[in-house]
């Protein structure tokens, strides 16, 4: 083998399996499958256990495709920010065609074998989420406008509706609960993280809320959608799928997410209690928020399973 | 982060993702084979692909 051929072999394959696996941006992918899991749980009717995991596994990778193209057209503003620089892409242990493929071939994968697994229903909402997330948020808004993640918030809280699909093959109510209850999450959440790692969008000129509007604007949006986002919080509760124990836990969650958003928005007296970072807990609050709204609502499937008794206590509430 | 640009790191990256790659080919055969069971085992639409014509699948 000539030396050139090893050394041009060399620098290609750099990438080891932890950095293909860093790609599929794990967290956001995390959240995707929670969310599925326990919509295609919850929702009326039954599902094979195999069908179910091998699903789950394809709406897993459908998330990680949409992080892994999203990573491939943004590796330049990646690479000038501080948060995202230690990226495979901008840390050159993995190069733009081999994001491109990867990211190309996980989709194709997974909407296919979704369609087979599932139905096709299923299949077309993850191929819509895969889609929505790289031409609609990552190609055109994200450059252009503040509003980008509010719109392109809407791709990730599509998953509990394919998971629920999954199950049912039909678009249900409370499906489209879940989708509000992450839609209007999103933009707390995110604009939370922006406020916490100030000036890094600016270096990329993304025109993020933070940088566009000013940090004050941007904690008055926070405290808008954290009170929006009560709406798909309590209908939740009085569908089919909540109950008491849901409803109880919602209202001290909300309490506290509207404490937070409060005190970060400089509410006087509310602001005095806080000692540490107030973007920071809020941040970190919300993504204890949206996991424990969706682990709330297995607790309630398991109880209503179990204890009969309790099912009948929750349907009470729900026609009250 | 220092990229180890050595043969024998190159080589140790090859065999670790050629491992994973093998993994997950094994792990896809075995998904396969347990979706079909699993179609088979609940009837599904198993019957309507397989170009026979079969009694069960005729409307009354």
């Amino acid at each position: 083998m000539g030396r050139s051929v090893l050394e041009n072999e060399t620098i290609l394959s750099q990438a080891s399996t932890h950095d293909y696996i860093a790609l599929l941006k794990f967290r956001v992918m995390r959240l995707a499958i929670l969310t599925a899991a326990v919509a295609m749980v919850i929702a009326p009717g039954t599902i094979n256990p195999v069908v179910a995991i091998s699903s789950l596994i394809c709406i897993g990778m459908g998330a990680g495709a949409a992080g892994a193209l999203n990573m491939w057209w943004d590796s330049d503003i990646d690479s000038v920010m501080v948060r995202t620089s230690a990226r495979p892409i901008p840390s050159g242990k993995i190069t733009e065609d081999q994001a491109l493929s990867f990211g190309l071939f996980l989709s194709f994968f997974s909407v296919i074998f979704l369609g087979l697994f599932a139905n096709y229903l299923s299949a077309l909402l993850l191929a819509g989420t895969i889609a929505f997330y790289i031409l609609i948020y990552t190609m055109f808004l994200k450059r252009r406008t503040p509003q980008n993640i509010v719109i392109g918030g809407a791709s990730g809280a599509l998953p509990p509706v394919i998971g629920w699909v999954v199950t049912t093959n039909s678009i249900g109510f409370e499906s489209i609960l879940m989708f509000f209850l992450i839609f209007f999450w999103t933009p707390p959440h995110f604009w939370s993280l922006c406020l916490m790692t100030k000036g890094d969008y600016s270096k990329s000129r993304i025109p993020m809320l933070t940088e566009t509007h000013g940090e004050e604007e941007t904690k008055r949006q926070v405290l808008f959608y954290s009170l929006l986002l009560l709406v798909p919080s309590f209908m939740i509760a009085f569908t089919n799928v909540g109950g008491p124990l849901y409803l109880i836990s919602i209202i001290i969650l909300n309490a506290i997410f509207l404490f937070f958003a409060m005190g970060l928005s400089g509410f006087a007296q509310l602001s005095k209690l806080f000692k540490g970072k107030r973007d920071r807990q809020l941040f970190l609050f919300s993504i204890f928020y949206l996991f424990a709204h969706f682990l709330m609502l297995m607790a309630e499937f398991l109880l209503k399973f179990f204890l009969p008794f309790y099912e009948n206590f929750a349907e009470v509430l729900v026609w009250l | 982060m220092v990229v180890d640009q050595s043969k024998d790191g190159f080589d140790a990256k090859r065999k670790n993702r050629n491992f994973w790659l093998a993994m997950s080919l094994a792990g896809f055969i075995v998904m396969i084979f347990l979706v079909t069971i699993a179609k088979l085992s609940n009837g599904g639409m198993i019957e309507g692909f397989d170009h026979n014509l079969r009694p069960s699948i005729l409307e009354e």
